[in-house]
C-alpha cells in the first residue's frame, strides 16, 4: 500500500483530481442551487469538438491549447443554449439535449476527419478527452488544474456575497445594483475552468458529476451556504483521493469513472444517514413540529 | 451503400417518431441519461450470456433502462435532490460502474466502449441476416421492427399519450394511467436506444431522438402535424449527413447530428414565429408605439398644436428618429404643419380612437 | 408645498410586446404613503419595476430626488411579489436579512457589526427575531413577507416599493405591516406600494394612483379615491 501511496504518478494524479474535485464541488453548488445541473453536462460534451479542433488549428497535443479551444466551444455552447430558450418555446431540457448531442456529433465528425488524415499525426490521444484518462497525466496538467481552480476560487471569493444573493434572489439582486449578464458571464468562467482543466482527468462524458454530487452532498448535510460549500468541496476531494487510489492499486481501473463511483458512495450514504436524510427524516419532522409558531 | 442509407433512415424514423413525445414531456435528458446507462445493463447481460449477439442483451439494457427512470423519480420525490441533479447523478454514476466493468473484464472482447458510445453505420452491412432468402443487413431486420413497434404504440395509445403530454393531471382525472404509459414510452426508449447503438452509439442517439422533434416542434402546433414534420426533419436530416460523410469520409453520425442542429437552427432563425421575424416585429411594433404615442399627446387638450422641440424633449426622442416618424404621420395625412407647429387631422384623430380599441385604454 | 421624492414624466413601457403603460405623468411626494391600485393587467408590477430600473420603458422617464442616476436606486428597497426568490436556497432568516445591509457595501467587504446590529434591529421590528436562525424555507407565508420586510428595512433606505405585501397574509401580519410603515413614515420615509383590496385604501394610505394601462388620477387619497375615479379604471370594456 505505501508503495502507491508515495509514487510519483499517484501523487500527480491524486494531487490534480483533488484540486479538481474541490474546485468542481464549490462551483457545482452554484448551478444545482439554480436549478441549472445539467447544463455544465451539455458544456462537458461541447468542449469535445473545441479540443480536436485546437489540435486541427495548432497542431500539437498540448493541454493548455486543447483547453483553450474546449473553452471556447463550452462558451458557444453556453450562450446557444440561452439564444435558444429565451427566443423560442424549447425548454432548458430540449436545449440542453440538442447542444450536448449536436456538438458532440461535430467533435465526432472532426475526429474522424482527423483520424483519417495523414497530414495529422498522433490523434491517439484525442480520445481520452471523452472518458479521461488520468494515469497519463502530465505534472503540467496537474499545474494547470492548480492555476484554473486557483482563478475559479479567487472569483468565487471576491464575489461570495454577490453569487450569493444572486442565487437566493435574483430580482433582490438586481434592485440593489448587482448585473445580471455580469453575474452569468462570472458563474460561466467559474464553471467551464473546471470543466475544460478536468478532460484530461475524468472526461467529457463524467465531468458533470463532479460538478453535482458534492453540491448535493453538501446540501444534505447542512443548512448553511458556507458550510455546503466546504462539505461539498471536502467531499470531491476525499472522492478524488480514494478513486485515484483505488485505480492506481487496482488492475485496469480508469481513474474518472473510480473518483465518480466513489462520490456516488458518499452521497448514497449521505441520503440515508445526513440530517435530512431518509433514515433521520421521521426524527426531524418530529422536532419541527414541536417548536412550531404560534 | 444504400444499405447503410436505409439503416440510418430507419433509425432516424424509429428515434424521431418516440422524441415527439419527449420534446413535449420535457424528458429529452432523462433520455439521455437511458442511452448512456443502458450500457450497463448490456454489460451485465454479456456477463450472464457471454454472448453479444444475444437478444438477453436487448433484454437487459431495457431493465437498465427504466431502472434509471425509476431510480431517478425515487430521488426527484424524496425531496432531497432536484430532478435535474438527480438525472446528472444517476446516469453518470451508473454509466462509470458499466466503463470500469468493460476495463477491468470485458477488455479482450469486442464490446469495446469506443464502438458502444460512437457507433458506425458504416459497418452496418457487415453483418447480415437472411429473410425470405433475401440477405439484408440485420441492423435494418432489427430497426424495421422497432418501428414498427413504436408506430403501433402510437396509434394504439395516440389518444392517451395527445391527452398526458398536454395536459397530465386531466389525464389523471380522466382517468388514464399515466404513469402506465410514461413506463410504456420509457421501455420503448430504451429498447429503441440500444437496438440503435450500434448504428448511432450513445451519446449521438438522443440527438436522433429529439432533434428533428425540437425543429418540428418550432414549426406546428398540432401534435400530428408534429409528428410528420419530425420525421420528415429526421429523413431530411439522415440523408444530408449520409452524403456529407459519404464525400469527405467522416463519421456519418457525427455529421447527421450536427447537421440536425444546422436544421434547427435555420427553423429557429426563419420560421415565421422564429427569432428574425420576431425581432422584425417587434422593431415595426416599437415604430407603431411611438407614432401611436405622438398622437395620443397631439390629441390631449393642452397639446393640439406642437413644436418640433416640443414633441422631442416629451419623449427624449432623437431629431432623426423624430423627422422619420413625422414624415409618416404627415404622408398618411394624420399630423398637418403649418408653420412650425404641427396638429393633429380628422384622420389622426380616428387614429387614436383605434389605438385606444386596439391596446384596450380607457378614454 | 411638499417636495416630490419620484417624478415621472411620460411614461410608456411594455411587457411581453404589449404595451402597459401609456403616458404617465405623476409625482410621488416626499414622505407619502402611496397606493397604486387598479384592475389585473393594469400594469401596477410594471410600473414599479420601471421605477426599479428592472424593466427599460420605450420612453419618458423616472427620476429620484430629481436624478436619473442609477446611485439613486440604491435609495429604494424593494419587496417583489411573493414566490420570487429560491427557497432552496440554505439561508436563515437573520441571513436574508443582512442581505439588506449588501446594497451599502463594495466587493468582498464582509458585514461589519454595525450591520448585524441594523439587521436585528430589523427583526426586532418585524417582531421574528425568534426565528432567526430558523431556514428561511421553514416559515409560513406571514412570516416569509415579514423577514423580506425586515430585510428592506435593514437597507435603511429612503423609500420603499412594495409589490402587494399584504397579499394572503394573516391579519396580525397585515395589522403589524401597516403599524411600521406608519411609523417608518413617521421618521420620514416615502411608501410606494401596489394595493388591492379597495376598502383599505382610504384607511391605510394618505395618497393614491389609480391606474388602467394610462393614469386616471393621482394624488391625495381624498381627492382622487373617488367613486368616479374608481369605475373609471375598474368598468369592464363592453364588448
Amino acid at each position: 500500500m505505501m508503495d502507491v501511496l508515495t509514487s510519483f504518478t499517484f501523487l500527480i494524479v491524486a494531487i490534480g483530481t483533488m484540486v479538481l474535485a474541490f474546485t468542481g464541488g464549490l462551483a457545482g453548488t452554484i448551478s444545482v442551487m439554480k436549478g441549472q445541473s445539467l447544463i455544465g453536462d451539455a458544456i462537458g460534451h461541447a468542449t469535445f469538438p473545441g479540443v480536436v479542433l485546437s489540435f486541427m488549428l495548432i497542431g500539437i497535443r498540448e493541454t493548455f491549447t486543447l483547453a483553450l479551444g474546449a473553452i471556447i466551444l463550452g462558451i458557444i455552447a453556453f450562450f446557444s443554449i440561452q439564444m435558444i430558450t429565451k427566443h423560442s418555446k424549447v425548454t432548458l431540457d430540449g436545449a440542453l439535449a440538442l447542444i450536448l448531442s449536436s456538438f458532440f456529433g461535430l467533435g465526432m465528425a472532426l475526429m474522424s476527419f482527423v483520424q483519417g488524415n495523414p497530414d495529422y499525426g498522433g490523434t491517439q490521444g484525442l480520445n481520452d478527452y471523452i472518458f479521461g484518462q488520468a494515469a497519463y497525466m502530465l505534472s503540467s496538467d496537474v499545474y494547470l488544474i492548480i492555476i484554473a481552480s486557483a482563478i475559479s476560487l479567487l472569483l468565487f471569493i471576491i464575489f461570495y456575497h454577490q453569487i450569493r444573493i444572486y442565487i437566493f434572489d435574483p430580482v433582490f439582486s438586481r434592485t440593489i445594483g448587482i448585473n445580471e449578464n455580469f453575474m452569468n458571464l462570472l458563474i460561466l468562467t467559474i464553471t467551464i475552468l473546471v470543466i475544460a482543466t478536468g478532460l484530461k482527468a475524468v472526461g467529457a462524458v463524467l465531468i458533470v458529476n463532479i460538478l453535482i454530487a458534492p453540491a448535493v452532498i453538501g446540501q444534505l448535510w447542512s443548512n448553511r451556504f458556507p458550510v455546503v460549500l466546504l462539505i461539498g468541496g471536502f467531499s470531491g476531494a476525499t472522492a478524488a483521493f480514494t478513486g485515484t487510489y483505488i485505480s492506481t492499486a487496482g488492475e485496469n481501473i480508469a481513474t474518472g469513472p473510480a473518483i465518480i463511483l466513489s462520490l456516488s458512495a458518499i452521497l448514497v450514504l449521505s441520503i440515508f444517514l445526513s440530517p435530512k436524510g431518509i433514515l433521520r427524516r421521521g426524527a426531524h419532522k418530529g422536532k419541527l413540529g414541536e417548536d412550531q409558531y404560534d | 451503400m444504400i444499405e447503410v442509407l436505409l439503416v440510418l433512415i430507419v433509425t432516424a424514423l424509429a428515434t424521431s417518431l418516440l422524441g415527439v413525445f419527449l420534446v413535449l414531456r420535457s424528458l429529452a435528458m432523462t433520455t439521455d441519461a437511458i442511452s448512456h446507462t443502458i450500457l450497463l445493463g448490456i454489460v451485465l447481460a454479456f456477463f450472464i450470456t457471454n454472448d453479444l449477439r444475444s437478444p438477453w442483451l436487448i433484454l437487459g439494457a431495457s431493465i437498465a433502462g427504466v431502472l434509471t427512470v425509476y431510480i431517478i423519480e425515487v430521488l426527484s420525490k424524496t425531496r432531497l435532490i432536484r430532478p435535474d441533479a438527480s438525472i446528472g447523478i444517476v446516469f453518470t454514476a451508473l454509466f462509470a460502474a458499466a466503463i470500469i466493468l468493460i476495463s477491468k473484464y470485458a477488455a479482450d472482447v469486442h464490446l469495446d466502449t469506443g464502438i458502444v458510445l460512437m457507433g458506425e453505420v458504416i459497418f452496418a452491412p457487415f453483418t447480415r441476416t437472411e429473410i425470405f432468402s433475401w440477405s439484408i443487413p440485420s441492423a435494418l431486420l432489427q430497426m424495421s421492427i422497432i418501428l414498427l413497434i413504436n408506430l403501433l404504440f402510437i396509434i394504439i395509445f395516440y389518444k392517451e399519450l395527445k391527452v398526458s403530454s398536454f395536459d397530465p393531471k386531466f389525464a389523471f382525472i380522466a382517468g388514464f394511467s399515466t404513469t402506465l404509459i410514461y413506463y410504456i414510452l420509457m421501455t420503448l426508449v430504451s429498447v429503441t436506444a440500444v437496438t440503435a447503438f450500434d448504428a448511432v452509439g450513445s451519446i449521438l442517439v438522443i440527438n436522433f431522438f429529439v432533434a428533428p422533434a425540437l425543429t418540428a416542434y418550432l414549426l406546428v402546433k398540432r401534435l400530428a402535424t408534429m409528428i410528420w414534420c419530425s420525421m420528415l426533419f429526421a429523413v431530411i436530416n439522415s440523408v444530408s449527413g449520409y452524403f456529407i460523410g459519404i464525400t469527405y469520409d467522416l463519421s456519418i453520425a457525427g455529421v447527421t447530428s450536427f447537421v440536425a442542429f444546422i436544421t434547427f437552427i435555420i427553423v429557429f432563425l426563419l420560421n415565421p414565429n422564429g427569432f428574425v421575424s420576431r425581432k422584425i416585429r417587434s422593431l415595426n411594433q416599437k415604430r407603431e408605439f411611438n407614432r401611436a404615442m405622438i398622437l395620443m399627446l397631439m390629441n390631449e387638450e393642452s397639446h393640439q398644436s406642437l413644436t418640433k422641440s416640443e414633441i422631442i424633449s416629451h419623449f427624449h426622442f432623437n431629431a432623426g428618429k423624430f423627422d422619420k416618424h413625422m414624415k409618416y404621420l404627415i404622408f398618411n395625412n394624420y399630423v398637418t404643419r403649418t408653420n412650425e407647429h404641427y396638429t393633429l387631422t380628422e384622420l389622426g384623430e380616428e387614429y387614436t380612437h383605434y389605438t385606444r380599441e386596439k391596446y384596450d385604454l380607457p378614454v | 408645498m411638499t417636495e416630490n421624492i419620484i417624478t415621472i414624466k411620460n411614461l410608456n413601457a411594455a411587457y411581453q410586446e404589449k404595451p402597459v403603460l401609456w403616458h404617465i405623468s405623476l409625482d410621488i411626494p416626499k414622505n407619502s404613503c402611496t397606493a397604486i391600485v387598479g384592475p389585473n393587467g393594469a400594469g401596477k408590477s410594471t410600473m414599479i419595476k420601471t421605477m426599479m430600473q428592472l424593466i427599460k420603458p420605450l420612453s419618458g422617464e423616472v427620476k429620484i430626488n430629481g436624478s436619473k442616476d442609477k446611485h439613486e436606486l440604491k435609495k429604494i428597497a424593494y419587496v417583489p411579489q411573493k414566490g420570487e426568490v429560491n427557497w432552496d436556497f440554505p439561508a436563515t432568516v437573520f441571513d436574508v436579512v443582512l442581505m439588506g445591509r449588501y446594497v451599502h457595501k463594495g466587493w468582498i467587504k464582509r458585514p461589519n457589526a454595525k450591520d448585524r446590529e441594523m439587521a436585528l434591529e430589523a427583526l426586532k421590528t418585524m417582531r421574528i427575531e425568534a426565528f432567526k436562525d430558523r431556514q428561511i424555507s421553514e416559515l409560513s407565508g406571514g412570516q416569509r413577507q415579514r423577514a423580506f420586510l425586515a430585510r428592506a428595512i435593514a437597507q435603511d433606505a429612503e423609500i420603499y416599493v412594495m409589490d402587494e405585501p399584504l397579499q394572503g397574509i394573516d391579519v396580525t401580519t397585515e395589522n403589524l405591516i401597516i403599524e411600521v410603515i406608519r411609523h417608518l413614515q413617521q421618521s420620514g420615509k416615502t411608501f410606494v406600494i401596489v394595493h388591492h383590496q379597495l376598502d383599505t385604501v382610504g384607511e391605510y394610505f394618505d395618497h393614491a394612483i389609480i391606474l388602467n394601462k394610462s393614469l386616471i388620477a393621482a394624488g391625495a387619497v381624498e381627492t382622487v379615491f373617488t367613486e368616479e375615479n374608481i369605475e373609471k379604471a375598474y368598468r369592464e370594456k363592453v364588448n
